[in-house]
């Protein structure tokens, strides 16, 4: 009988994982821009996630259906533990080919200030939110997946899913409405929009191993 | 009725949310950054940790120094997914059905806890090393972006290591050539320091304090790898083996330890071992199940592995002679263990400066 590629990921089989990449690893890679702000620190999200799905194989359950929520939960532990991450995988990520340097066509570095731009907006809008809400929000609304697969990602009840993104909603309402025409533009309120988008040209999410390794 | 309400009030919260928020960017990942990216995430999961049997030694490995990660091996992977299940140079089982008068595994286990509790008792201060000496074999496997395998056997040679007997965050010493020179170990990591290691990293000070009791004992490992390995009961053979081979325990823990061995379904004797030396002993191994392509395009399956790792224990004294891992183009991979000591000082050998 041939294996599912459940089964053979589980068994540790390399070329499953090849699979896995080519089916998932862009749904990871977008993932995990949303959650650093950063292109280049979400490909090394991306080699973090898949190193470590192949540490934790032995997690999966033998039945089910995608692995794709499985993978995303990965991203997002990755991405909020990046330095203990990095860290296990330090070896590996030093062998990590090196992302150009310089963009290969002009509209695509246009098209890197513009992501730049809306990751901005988009920042300022999520930073007042608790991580846990954050991390259902990219999950269920960028990432699409329903509120059983997030919260087998995130293990987590699915109530908690419900209940953060209903939190999410709630005050992400009040912040538009703060946002309307008339609002008090400077109020104590604005502080921390400043802040975030301050970060966004600061050091990215994930850790570097070179930043991360001591003298 | 109620299930299928909840789940349309779940797609509408999800919906007004998407519509508070500015649609964030979505782009594909290069096609040449995937294809390396890929190309790297391949190249590590072949060469870091390609069987079970290698996922403590390569564990270790990297623990102690980015550079021999390389080197450990694919003995087992390269050897029983792919190689040499294509060019059918398998090995033949090295193990047989039992014969009449050779002991079961717990039988020959209980007699090699005997012989190991029988050992002298060390005294051993905080400030001092673990000293291990050994002859290794193993391969390494390259892996080309087309899928191409290379894979080479390793000369044998000498390995020496120095390992704080009490915390992991101080420096050891490594000198074995195939990092190609003598190098400082440290691990720092996430640890919180001081740290007298843990099951992957044992100091003398950690295996001192596990309980004698096998149960006890085994039931910690269960608990401690759970969810890692292929299975827990190959996992907790595989970590027992970890802390049998480059680690010094006490008499009675090491006995313990054996005590535990023995519990695991699945682990039998190989009446006649040979070590990577030609010497002959007499093995423990454990039954390790493995995923095959017997053929290009046959589907793959389960089916078990005569190559398991195996630990080769001298036949007269039952002491622990060395490990096999699987065999590569026609050689056996693994270890053997020439001495192991308690000494002052980094880079110092045994009753030596």
């Amino acid at each position: 009988m041939e294996l599912s590629l459940r089964a053979r990921v589980r068994a540790g089989d390399p070329d499953a994982f090849g699979v896995l990449f080519d089916e998932c690893g862009q749904a990871v890679y977008n993932l995990a821009f949303r959650m650093t702000g950063n292109w280049s620190a979400a490909e090394e999200v991306v080699s973090l996630t898949f190193l470590e799905a192949w540490r934790l194989r032995g997690t999966v359950r033998p039945v089910g259906g995608s692995l794709r929520p499985w993978l995303l939960g990965i991203a997002v532990n990755v991405t909020r533990n990046a330095a203990r991450a990095s860290r296990r995988h330090q070896a590996a990520l030093g062998r990590l080919p090196p992302a150009p340097v310089i963009p290969d066509f002009a509209d695509d570095l246009a098209g890197r200030i513009d992501d730049a731009a809306r990751l901005a907006a988009v920042r300022s809008a999520v930073g007042r939110l608790r991580r846990g809400e954050r991390e259902v929000l990219a999950l269920c609304v960028w990432s699409g997946l329903d509120y059983p697969a997030a919260a087998q990602a995130l293990g987590v009840p699915v109530g908690t899913v419900r209940s953060r993104l209903s939190r999410a909603r709630a005050r992400l309402a009040k912040l538009a409405a703060a946002d309307q025409p008339g609002a008090h533009p400077a109020g104590p309120d604005r502080e921390p929009r400043c802040r975030s988008a301050q970060e966004q040209g600061g050091r990215p999410t994930a850790a570097r191993p070179d930043q991360e390794r001591s003298p | 009725m109620n299930a299928s309400r909840r789940r349309g009030s779940d797609q509408q919260l999800t919906a007004e949310l998407a519509q508070l928020l500015p649609v964030p960017a979505e782009r594909d990942l290069p096609a040449n950054r995937q294809e390396a990216l890929k190309e790297h995430l391949m190249t590590e999961l072949r060469q870091t940790d390609h069987s079970e049997i290698h996922r403590g030694r390569a564990a270790r490995r990297r623990r102690l120094g980015a550079l021999t990660a390389t080197a450990a091996v694919a003995a087992v992977a390269a050897a029983g997914l792919t190689v040499t299940a294509l060019s059918g140079h398998r090995s033949p089982p090295v193990a047989g059905p039992l014969q009449a008068g050779h002991p079961t595994a717990a039988q020959l286990l209980d007699k090699i806890a005997a012989a190991a509790a029988r050992q002298p008792r060390l005294n051993v201060r905080d400030d001092q090393y673990m000293y291990i000496a050994s002859e290794d074999r193993w391969s390494s496997t390259t892996v080309t972006i087309g899928g191409s395998q290379r894979t080479v056997v390793e000369p044998l040679h000498k390995r020496e290591i120095w390992l704080s007997v009490s915390d992991v965050c101080k420096p050891g010493l490594l000198k074995d050539p195939s990092p190609g020179r003598a190098m400082k170990l440290n691990d720092g990591g996430d640890l919180s320091c001081p740290n007298r290691g843990g099951w992957g990293d044992p100091t003398y000070r950690f295996l001192q304090s596990l309980p004698t009791d096998p149960h006890t004992l085994l039931n910690m490992i269960y608990a401690a790898t759970r969810g890692q390995g292929q299975s827990p009961d190959q996992e907790a053979f595989t970590t027992i083996g970890d802390m049998l081979r480059e680690a010094i325990a006490p008499p009675d823990v090491s006995a313990a330890l054996y005590r535990a061995a023995a519990l695991i379904p699945g682990v039998r004797v190989i009446p006649h071992a040979t070590d990577i030396l030609g010497q002959s002993g007499i093995g423990v191994q454990f039954a390790r199940r493995v995923i095959q392509s017997p053929a290009p395009g046959v589907p793959y399956r389960e089916t078990f592995d005569p190559n398991g790792p195996t630990w080769v224990f001298n036949p007269s004294t039952l002491l622990w002679i060395g490990e096999n891992d699987g065999a590569v183009h026609g050689k056996q991979m693994g270890s053997v263990v020439l001495k192991r000591a308690i000494v002052d000082r980094l880079g110092q050998l045994p009753g030596g400066k």
